[in-house]
């Protein structure tokens, strides 16, 4: 029979896309250079994040041919290994002062030039939260990551909201464990 | 044919009859010396990277010596072991010998043949690969002429493990493992220089076996250690 009448009891809660909280656990400490205001907005981090993407996981198939028929085998791992992160700005244009810093760690826009990969990582948590919106129920780190694009900046004068933009996060490593504490 | 009929219809309703199949990215490669007296390396990398370190570490942070000091070991065969991203198996040949019996002719095994195999390497920031591999080289023709001991002296040992995919990531255990001792590179390769390149630099240095001694080095007591723990070696 169609029935809510145990959804309570057997399903509880659904979660809500939005709980849960960025922290940004290490970044490149070149930023600091370049970006005065790195340490604070990095500790605050949350407070900007928009939308966040946790990032797909998937193993490549091998295939083999046999007798007509195929059979799978598994290959190596494929995720996609970039996800986004879409931050809002602060009027000081802090936020952003930020990740164009990281990105240009990368590739710097006006010269090129770029540093080795160790001063370029970091690595970035969310942590997915109960719908109590403080109990930490898993915490997804990315390890490695680092900023290779920033999206554009839609300006507007007949424009009627914040802006906010996207930066596209490459990692080589997720973690995902039951988290602990509260935020 | 029945019994060819059952084992097709077996094979069509189970898949290959094997439990896992190999992958040919699951390997593991170690370099050995064997009498080996090259101190060139260490000199040049020190002072290129002391110098690369000072030059990054004005510009941007003192965090950079902690990254660079492990690039500092270079010179240490573990380090160009570990860029190993591709090897080519020597192709065996079993030479034959024709006898004739009579009115015919048949061929009999008279030795097997071990052709030249390629490794290729990727070439890290500092260019160690190539500044290794164009001394080895520097080190083998710089002699006006080498005694075939003197060339015994430069040759590696390299120990080649196919590996299981493990349950648990970075512990896949090795399942047979190929021993190639004396071995002397022949030619070497790298990639080309392009500024309009879009991907990382690989060398490539082909090697070949020579032939065996009365006083041949032992592999080292590390590769011995580690291939007795090995199950079902295989050694060539």
């Amino acid at each position: 029979m169609l029935s809510i009448d145990g959804l309570n009891a057997t399903v509880g809660e659904f979660q809500r896309e939005y709980l849960y909280q960025i922290q940004l656990d290490s970044w490149p400490i070149a930023i600091a250079a370049a970006f005065p205001g790195a340490a604070t907005f990095a500790s605050n981090a949350d407070l900007y994040a928009h939308k966040f993407k946790i990032p797909s996981s998937s193993t490549n198939p091998i295939k083999i041919l046999w007798a007509g028929m195929w059979a799978f085998f598994d290959g190596p791992q494929n995720p996609e290994g970039v996800t986004d992160l879409e931050v809002r700005c602060d009027r000081k244009w802090d936020a952003h002062g930020f990740f164009l810093a990281w990105k240009n760690l990368t590739g710097d826009d006006t010269s090129g030039a770029a540093l080795i990969k160790p001063l370029t990582i970091g690595q970035l948590s969310v942590l997915w939260v109960d719908v109590d919106k403080t109990t930490v129920l898993q915490k997804t780190t990315l390890f490695n990551a680092s900023v290779k694009k920033i999206s554009e900046i839609q300006l507007d004068k007949a424009g009627e909201k914040e802006i906010s933009f996207v930066a596209s996060i490459h990692y080589e490593k997720k973690k995902t464990l039951p988290g602990s504490g509260t935020v | 044919m029945l019994s060819l009929g059952a084992n097709l219809l077996t094979s069509l309703s189970d898949g290959p009859p094997i439990i896992d199949i190999q992958r040919n990215y699951a390997f593991s490669a170690t370099l050995f010396k064997t009498d080996w007296n090259f101190s060139g390396v260490s000199t040049y990398g020190s002072n290129v990277l002391q110098q690369g370190a000072s030059v990054l570490t004005s510009t941007f942070s003192s965090d950079l010596y902690r990254y660079l000091n492990p690039i500092v070991m270079i010179p240490n065969l573990e380090y160009i072991s570990g860029l190993i991203q591709k090897v080519s198996q020597p192709q065996q040949n079993i030479l034959t010998k024709d006898i004739e019996l009579g009115p015919v002719t048949i061929q009999v095994p008279k030795a097997i043949t071990l052709e030249s195999f390629q490794i290729t390497f990727i070439e890290e920031i500092m260019g160690s690969v190539e500044y290794f591999w164009r001394n080895w080289f520097l080190e083998m023709t710089g002699k006006a002429s080498l005694t075939f001991l003197e060339v015994r002296k430069l040759c590696l040992s390299f120990l080649f493990t196919r590996n299981a995919q493990g349950i648990i990531p970075g512990a896949e255990a090795p399942v047979n493992a190929y021993f190639y001792p004396n071995v002397l590179p022949i030619s070497y390769e790298i990639d080309d220089w392009d500024k309009g390149g879009e991907t990382y630099v690989a060398s490539t240095i082909t090697f070949i076996r020579i032939p065996k001694l009365p006083d041949l080095t032992k592999p080292t007591t590390a590769a011995q250690t580690y291939m007795a723990n090995i199950n079902n070696g295989i050694h060539p």
